[in-house]
């Protein structure tokens, strides 16, 4: 994976087209999860994954760093994220309509523990132990200090927990 | 630690695991990417279109009139130039006159009277003239190209003149005016004598300053500021706007210091031929004789004055008063006044009075407006008979000597005849009667003595009122001495004062 990203950044470095298509199809699929732990709607997740590809692309030739990708299209797509969080603040809860997949996917249990989450926990909590990220890679795509990472770390799990074991009420 | 990290990460795989980015997700962000793409190649294109237009426009400039009749970009600069520069010129000339002006730039003065003389404004003017000059045109050919309404710069385009040969000249231009324009101020004519200043354009040479006297300016060749140009037929020499000729000014030089701005032509033999002479006063001379002027005694410097002075002479068209150089002629609009009479006539003024006459003055003519008699009015028997006896006379001389007569018309007591030599000579006995009024100059009373007196004493002036007798004698009704160097009424003192006795 990661030879094949460098491989793909490298092209894209180079000007290939095609390449950053590639690009799209190693990475949209971890970044669409993570996000979707921090937005928890479809339609906003899908929103914020564009306009993180398409400013990954403005910026395709300034790319030379294969392990800072990941991180440079995480931190764009939080960006993206947070301004769309605060235009809609204050932030309504997600509905079934807004993701007609939930009751299916999640299965009651993981989506209602979430749910209970703030958006900001379930972010760290997505970035930790979705992509895997360290806490260093979390407060350099947050811009949080290591320490507020921790914290919300922590509440996170002690939450999602809380609600697997005791049930959402 | 490490089962619970596990733990959680494979309870939020397999929470998410069906949440996966649609193939729509791919293709819509595969299009936002493309119209992105499309936006930066319009934009790009479009400011590629724009960087292209105006180079293009630069370069089309360069070679056609895209201004209109401002012609292409580098003409229009070149005007800019230009006219910035002729406004600066402006200024230095703003006051010259047309000699001025000539000189500064070059040019004769009719063709700078030419162009005063068209609707073109001042900067437009000096262009014209400058134009025309660098161009070997004339100023007319120029004057009607910017009439058709072209601009400066495709004027000196066609004339095949350069925004440099302008720069040149109206530089060399401004230099010469500020060292020949008075009303400039400038270094040079901040003190007393003008530095001479001298300009080359080509073939041409101005020269600003004194006329050397040394070699003396002759009818073939005048050094202004040790360069000598010929005299030759066609050369115009001008001083105060009037033509002048070399030996007026040799004969001016001679009188003063004279300065010139001599406009030549360096001919092949390196020898100068003056085309035009601008012979000006130095400031030193000037104002020697402006203070000349004024402070010449007595001489009139404007048309009114007032004149306080004894009378030494009257006459019924004259008057002279002691101190002033001109006579001063009488007339019928004379207003006369006296202290103590007010209002009086001609016959008031008298030999001695001290009067203060208001005049005017016409060329060397002086004409009294009014005449203010400070001596107080006297009424006397003579007066009132004077004033209804027609047969009254004045007569003004010299006194010649006193004689004592007895019996004079039938009288038995002596009578006193005093012989007054007239102006011509003809003398005349004047017959003092005891109705006689005597006074000496200073009006007052003079006795019979004192008069007897006068025939051993200096020459006296008098002047006398009376009555002509059938045999050329006359009785005096007023009798006046009218000289003050002499006091009459005393006996000179052989023992002081250095005259003869």
């Amino acid at each position: 994976m990661d030879d094949e990203l460098k491989t793909v950044v490298a092209r894209v470095h180079a000007g290939d087209e095609a390449a950053f298509d590639e690009l799209y199809h190693l990475t949209v699929r971890q970044l669409f999860k993570t996000m979707y732990t921090y937005l928890m709607t479809r339609e906003d997740v899908e929103d914020v994954v564009q306009e993180a590809y398409l400013k990954l692309y403005q910026v395709r030739r300034r790319l030379d760093d294969t392990r800072s990708v990941p991180v440079y299209l995480r931190t764009i797509a939080i960006n993206c994220a947070r301004r769309k969080l605060r235009r809609q603040h204050p932030l309504k809860p997600p509905t079934e309509e807004d993701d007609p997949f939930d009751t299916e996917i999640l299965e009651g249990s993981v989506r209602q523990a979430l749910e209970k989450i703030s958006p900001d926990d379930r972010l760290v909590l997505g970035l930790f132990y979705g992509d895997q990220a360290s806490i260093q890679e979390i407060c350099r795509m947050t811009g949080e200090k290591e320490g507020t990472i921790k914290s919300r770390l922590s509440r996170a799990r002690e939450r999602l927990r809380e609600v697997l074991d005791h049930g959402t009420r | 630690m490490e089962h619970d990290d596990r733990e959680y990460r494979d309870m939020l795989r397999e929470g998410l695991r069906d949440v996966e980015p649609s193939e729509a997700l791919h293709v819509s962000v595969r299009n936002r990417i493309a119209q992105n793409v499309a936006h930066v190649r319009r934009r790009n294109v479009a400011f590629r279109a724009v960087t292209i237009a105006i180079v293009l426009t630069m370069a089309l400039s360069t070679v056609t009139p895209v201004f209109g009749s401002n012609g292409t970009l580098p003409q229009v600069v070149a005007a800019m130039a230009a006219e910035r520069q002729a406004q600066k010129m402006t200024g230095v000339l703003d006051t010259a006159t047309i000699e001025e002006t000539s000189a500064a730039l070059l040019v004769p003065e009719a063709t700078v009277q030419a162009v005063t003389d068209s609707a073109l404004s001042k900067t437009d003017s000096i262009l014209a003239l400058v134009i025309a000059d660098c161009a070997g045109k004339p100023v007319g050919d120029v004057i009607a190209l910017r009439n058709q309404g072209l601009g400066w710069g495709v004027i000196m385009a066609q004339l095949g003149i350069s925004g440099h040969d302008i720069s040149e000249a109206l530089g060399q231009a401004q230099t010469v005016a500020l060292a020949t324009t008075p009303s400039t101020p400038s270094p040079s004519n901040s003190t007393s004598s003008q530095p001479a200043v001298s300009n080359k354009n080509g073939d041409k040479v101005t020269v600003n300053g004194e006329i050397a006297l040394v070699p003396p300016v002759s009818p073939t060749s005048i050094t202004v500021a040790g360069r000598t140009f010929a005299i030759v037929a066609d050369t115009q020499m001008k001083y105060h706007g009037k033509a002048i000729t070399p030996v007026e000014i040799l004969t001016k030089r001679s009188a003063g210091m004279l300065s010139a701005t001599v406009q030549g032509t360096e001919l092949a033999d390196k020898t100068l031929r003056a085309n035009l002479v601008i012979v000006q006063d130095s400031r030193d001379t000037a104002e020697q004789e402006q203070i000349q002027q004024q402070t010449q005694a007595g001489q009139p410097t404007s048309n009114a004055q007032q004149i306080r002075g004894k009378v030494t002479i009257v006459t019924p068209a004259l008057l002279r008063i002691e101190g002033f150089a001109s006579d001063i002629v009488l007339n019928a609009d004379t207003k006369v006044e006296q202290v103590g009479a007010g209002k009086a006539d001609l016959t008031s003024i008298k030999v001695g009075q001290t009067v203060q006459v208001h005049v005017m003055s016409s060329g060397t003519t002086v004409t009294a407006q009014q005449v203010h008699i400070e001596d107080k009015y006297v009424k006397t028997g003579s007066d009132e008979s004077s004033q209804v006896d027609p047969s009254i006379t004045t007569w003004q001389g010299t006194i010649s000597h006193v004689i004592v007569q007895p019996g004079v018309n039938g009288a038995s007591e002596q009578a006193l005849g005093v012989v007054v030599l007239s102006e011509s000579g003809q003398p005349t006995i004047f017959w003092v009667l005891s109705t006689s009024v005597l006074q000496d100059a200073n009006h007052q009373t003079l006795t019979l003595a004192a008069l007897q007196a006068l025939q051993t004493t200096a020459v006296q002036k008098v002047s006398i009122q009376g009555t002509l007798l059938s045999d050329g004698t006359v009785d005096v009704v007023t009798l006046v001495l009218t000289t003050t160097s002499t006091d009459s009424s005393k006996p000179a003192n052989p023992g002081k004062g250095k005259g003869k006795h």
